[in-house]
């Protein structure tokens, strides 16, 4: 019998501690600030200059800030939805058209209620239209799932492109604005469905978000359909065992992630975009599902990732002026955060060593 | 005339940390014959046919096949050697058919893919007695033809040495007696068996030798021919020390459990429980015998809501159309407990909706009720950190002070004190007879006679998904019960 | 627009889809889904459209979409079978990080024309067939091979040895490990096939279809494949049939956008119909996975020890 030593990676058992996993993401970060480099100087491009634009096009002006914040907020609230329905270990990776379907709900009360509505009235009606919107198109997927055992994530990913492709049809069509009838835009909503500006350009969604956050904590450490969620997530026969209704459960995870995803895109509507229209979020939805995988799910952490990987998208728009193509923006997205999943990934399991190979004779 | 041993096995030694899985086990395998491996679960029977079949490495001792010395700890090798084993978890793609199943075991090296069995294998089948329809996909088989497809791949790829892990635990009467009749034509061209099992009837009807182990020992070995049932039955069960608790003073109060004309089926779908009806009252503590295997677990699961049952009816107290009565699982990490949510939050499993609160969990009830789980029984952890980090005794003591908490008028009971240490099992025992003197019922399901004779008022034995026998304390005695437990009915 | 036209859009439009397709295809039977076929397909545009222009060579071009379209999908399979990252996540990196690169390498080549195309070979008489000679047989030689492509996968996966053991490694590779089969070695080879092909998909719109470079040319078509696959139930020949009819709707949006014939359609719900259909038959396997072909371990990386 030949001794070969090989190595494999096996689960820690141990839970890291908090302190451990914000060791690992930094450690990612590292590394991808190093592949990063070493990229940008293979490619002949000036590093320095390269991270300054990121830098100044982010964080460096008031403008830069308020463009970054208010990126994060429709990125931040599908993460958290995204978040909690993993909980229970539900994939959405519907949030883009959950977002979309949001959109289309406020869009429909800021467009129809009657131009003088009071904020008061018009407001609270936009985000509940936008949050019923997302989560009646997430429970599509979530009644398929619970009823039928439909996989989720290939249903929500389909849903998505039905979504876009209605207000698609949606802003050439029947709310087509007439004014400006060669741009796929509606007409702008009411000003009283409009959510109004915090300071400096950033605008009061990121108050939402906030709140958002903090709601995931208090129902994470207090209430019991959250305690639920994470007792079916971490052992789902323990759920069974302690009586607990995992279809409603379905529903109510996917339903809650959808009206969170709704709820961004009803903001983006009243506080960004003003009006309905096509190429509405860049993916932003796509985008939160890597951002809640980060910040592994901690709403805290949701509200710092989202608001640093809005910052990469806004620097990316700096490189430009720098004379630095912004598809480097788009590269270092790329490698930050799959440097980033690699050192989490790394973290929860341990290179061992394994003594000798199974080998025969 | 004596002929030489197929398979020879030589003081074969094999540990897992503290635990001796296998001590000194020597035993002759004759070619051409049925040997059973007859013992309770843990008696380190997987263990040694699990060195034969090269997947563990014994820490001494070896192996001879044919009269040459096996290359312990590769699979590849006991193959080559020709020891083929059929695993309880069925090794098959269920998507393929019967056919393709066996050709990726058989045709390395074509490149285009046979499209049905050669007369070879064709032979094979009519020389065994197999009836499969090899073109059916394996999703679509019974569990009995998914067992002889198996057999068939295996004896197909070239084994001379056919190792059944408890193979008759999938299957029905009817359905067994052929795999009886099948094992007896595989031994009839020259190759062996080694049967893994516990039930002993089914050991003195196929095979023709037997050997006994218990506690990682070989504690018998002979010919199943004149065996004596009884004798056979102590070197299973073995000479447990008798435990003398006291037995709840009370007399038999309302109905707090009834079951009705149950069956239940186990996970594979095979139907494991056959019409289980019995009652237990208030301050009766009835226990359940039988070897491990017998249905006692499915049974347990039905009562305790974790398995539908095929048929029949459970009536146990209920809350909101929960269970709101204490059920310890076989299995705490996973079942009972979440293994990643903190001490505090397994407190309340289960419980979570019946605490108040109208939806929300407080915090001073969730602190009150961990210190409770964790004073109970003396737990030492952290109520931040997860319970996987538990030991299997503080485990099952943190399950226990849960479900015992809030003084539940039914106790079901899934062999609580399995694993644990002479004081701590006595610790919980005194724990449920204490639960039945204030006037509980508790139904225990136990492998350990003496433990349950000590504490029952009733005993009830399982054998073959049955529920053989319904006696009170006073006239169950050992021998009796052993008997049941390893025959089943008696002769009326 | 006369049907035998449209019918040769369709299969025109289809083709890219359908090499996006196989590929995925022949990923998701081993097991691994790679949601980054976008970012694959783009890498193969650009690599292939660089190539071709460099080299002066459509051919080159195919190869060095296939090759570096294979590179990608390697690291890929690197990162979700050895290092074990969720394939989910990966791919969603895979698809931003395929954006990006080409973007980045294709800067200089954007709105070039191609200096050569690619070939069509002269089938002759058949050419000339009324109907079917227009629809069928005036393509391009990408045309004719991922149509053997389709069929000569569908042959490898139900009549050879090494089909069946793909079959097998999407449902229960313990079962091949068991037979002492190396199932890591197995989906990196299929990983790395499957997005040689994705690859060539992206290399037929920058070679083929515009004919140029564009940036995020394959708008969406690598998400279309994976809706594709899952419509074809993961069989080859019903992806071929899937890829005509999903080209189809892309060829009647694209005569109705430039409003050569009106519809009382809306071209958006027509575009609906591939995503709406795929839901459909989502819904329609769901009670019999097994039959219907599904792989059973798609998405999970598989760990020996944790059986």
């Amino acid at each position: 019998m030949i001794a070969i030593p090989s190595f494999r990676l096996e689960p820690r058992l141990e839970a890291g501690r908090p302190g451990g996993q914000a060791l690992q993401v930094l450690s990612g970060a590292v590394l991808a600030f190093v592949l990063g480099a070493l990229f940008l100087i293979a490619t002949g491009e000036d590093v320095l200059v390269a991270y300054g634009a990121l830098l100044r096009g982010s964080f460096g002006s008031v403008n830069a800030l308020s463009g970054t914040l208010n990126k994060a907020v429709p990125i931040g609230l599908c993460a958290l939805g995204i978040a909690f329905a993993y909980r229970a270990r539900l994939w959405n990776i519907g949030a883009e058209g959950q977002l979309y379907m949001g959109a289309f709900g406020a869009a429909g009360v800021g467009l129809h209620l009657p131009a003088e509505t009071s904020a008061i009235v018009a407001l609270p009606l936009a985000l509940a239209a936008g949050m019923l919107a997302g989560a009646v198109w997430a429970l599509v997927a979530a009644l398929l799932k619970a009823y039928r055992g439909v996989n989720e994530i290939l249903t929500t990913l389909m849903l998505n492109y039905i979504a876009i492709l209605w207000v698609g049809y949606l802003v050439n069509g029947p709310w087509s604005d007439p004014l400006v009838f060669s741009f796929p835009y509606s007409a702008a909503i009411i000003p009283g469905a409009q959510v109004g500006k915090l300071f400096f350009g950033v605008h009061a969604g990121l108050v939402v978000l906030c709140l958002m956050a903090v709601l995931l904590i208090v129902i994470d450490r207090s209430s019991r359909i959250g305690y639920e969620l994470r007792l079916a997530g971490d052992a789902p026969r323990a759920a069974l065992y302690g009586g607990i209704n995992q279809r409603k459960l379905v529903l109510i995870g996917l339903g809650g992630a959808g009206l969170l995803a709704g709820l961004a895109g009803a903001i983006e509507i009243s506080g960004a975009t003003l009006r309905l229209q096509s190429g509405l979020s860049p993916g932003y939805g796509f985008m939160a599902i890597l951002v809640a995988w980060i910040a592994q799910g901690r709403p805290l952490a949701i509200l710092l990732a989202s608001v640093l990987y809005a910052a990469l998208i806004n620097g990316g728009f700096a490189l430009q002026v720098s004379g630095i193509p912004p598809a480097i923006g788009t590269i270092l997205q790329a490698v930050l955060l799959l440097s980033v999943f690699a050192a989490t990934t790394f973290g929860a399991y341990r290179l061992r060593r394994v003594p000798t190979g199974r080998v025969a004779t | 005339m004596q002929t030489r041993p197929l398979v020879r096995f030589r003081g074969v030694n094999k540990s897992f940390g503290a635990l001796q899985a296998n001590v000194d086990v020597s035993f002759d395998l004759r070619p051409g014959a049925i040997l059973a491996l007859l013992g309770e679960n843990g008696a380190g029977k997987s263990t040694i046919m699990n060195v034969l079949a090269g997947l563990y490495v014994p820490d001494s001792g070896h192996i001879e096949v044919d009269g040459e010395r096996l290359a312990l700890g590769s699979p590849r090798a006991s193959v080559a050697a020709g020891v083929g084993m059929v695993h309880q978890q069925f090794r098959l793609v269920e998507s393929l058919s019967g056919f393709e199943n066996i050709s990726l075991a058989l045709h390395g090296g074509r490149i285009l893919q046979p499209r049905s069995a050669d007369a070879k294998l064709k032979a094979l089948m009519e020389e065994l007695g197999f009836n499969i329809d090899l073109a059916t996909p394996v999703h679509a088989m019974s569990l009995a033809r998914r067992q002889q497809l198996e057999i068939l791949r295996t004896i197909a790829a070239g084994a001379r040495v056919l190792v059944l892990d408890e193979p008759t635990s999938v299957l029905s009467a009817v359905e067994t007696h052929g795999l009886f009749a099948i094992m007896r034509r595989i031994v009839a061209s020259g190759r062996s068996v080694i049967l893994i099992s516990h039930k002993l009837t089914e050991v003195l009807e196929v095979a023709d030798e037997v050997v006994v182990m218990r506690s990682g020992r070989v504690v018998h070995k002979g010919p199943t021919a004149g065996a004596d049932p009884d004798a056979l039955s102590r070197h299973i069960v073995g000479d447990r020390s008798f435990v003398t608790d006291a037995r709840p003073e009370r007399a038999a109060g309302e109905i707090v459990l009834r079951v009705d004309k149950l069956d239940v089926a186990d996970h594979r779908g095979a139907t494991v429980v056959h019409g289980a009806d019995f009652a237990v009252r208030g301050g009766e503590v009835v226990a359940i015998l039988g070897v491990t295997g017998n249905g006692q677990t499915e049974l347990m699961e039905a009562i305790g809501g974790l398995r539908r049952p095929v048929s029949g009816q459970v009536e146990a107290p209920r809350h909101n159309k929960r269970r709101a009565f204490a059920y310890i699982p076989a299995q705490h990490l996973g079942t009972a407990l979440a293994p990643g949510l903190v001490l505090r939050e397994n407190a309340i499993l289960g419980h979570q909706r019946r605490l108040g609160g109208r939806g929300w969990l407080q915090r001073h009830v969730l602190n009150a009720r961990a210190g409770h789980v964790k004073g109970r029984f003396g737990v030492r952890i952290d109520e931040h950190e997860p319970v996987r980090r538990l030991s299997g005794g503080n485990l099952q003591r943190v399950v226990l002070g849960r479900e015992l908490l809030d003084d539940p008028s039914l106790i079901v009971a899934d062999y609580p004190t399995r694993g644990l240490d002479v004081a701590s099992a006595a610790q919980i025992r005194s724990a449920l007879v204490a639960a039945a003197s204030k006037g509980a019922g508790v139904l225990l399901s136990s492998e350990e006679i003496s433990e349950s004779l000590a504490i029952a008022t009733r005993v009830l034995v399982m054998h073959g998904g049955e529920v053989v026998a319904d006696l009170p304390a006073a006239e169950a005695d050992r021998e009796r019960i052993g008997r049941l437990m390893t025959r089943g009915r008696e002769a009326q | 627009m006369s049907p035998d036209l449209l019918l040769a859009a369709a299969i025109v439009a289809g083709t890219p889809i359908l090499f996006a397709a196989l590929g995925e295809l022949l990923a998701e039977r081993a097991g691994v889904i790679n949601l980054g076929l976008e970012g694959t397909m783009l890498v193969g545009a650009v690599s292939g459209f660089i190539v071709a222009a460099e080299t002066g060579s459509v051919w080159m071009g195919v190869i060095g979409s296939a090759l570096c379209g294979a590179l990608f999908g390697l690291a890929f399979a690197f990162l979700t079978i050895t290092l074990r990252m969720n394939q989910i996540v990966t791919g969603l990196g895979f698809t931003i990080l395929g954006g990006g690169l080409s973007a980045y390498f294709g800067s200089g080549y954007v709105g070039q024309p191609l200096p050569v195309s690619m070939a069509r070979p002269d089938l002759g008489a058949l050419a000339d067939v009324p109907f079917l000679g227009v629809a069928l047989f005036r393509h391009d030689f990408l045309v004719y091979i991922v149509l053997a492509l389709a069929i000569g996968i569908s042959f490898y996966i139900y009549r050879t040895r090494q089909g069946l053991v793909l079959r097998a490694l999407g449902n229960s590779p313990d079962v091949l490990d068991m037979l002492g089969m190396n199932v890591t070695a197995l989906r990196y080879l299929y990983v790395g096939l499957g997005t040689a092909l994705a690859g060539i998909g992206g290399a037929y719109l920058s070679l083929v279809t515009t004919p140029t470079w564009i940036e995020n040319m394959t708008a969406g078509r690598g998400w279309i494949a994976l809706a594709l696959v899952i419509f074809a139930s993961w069989r080859p020949l019903w992806l071929m049939f899937g890829a005509c009819l999903f080209g189809l709707v892309e060829a009647l949006r694209f005569r109705m956008q430039i409003g050569e014939s009106a519809s009382a359609i809306d071209p958006h719900f027509l575009s609906m119909l591939p995503y709406a259909a795929t839901v459909l038959v989502l819904v329609l396997i769901s009670g019999a996975r097994a039959r219907m072909n599904a792989p059973v371990a798609l998405g999970t990386a598989y760990d020996r020890e944790s059986r």
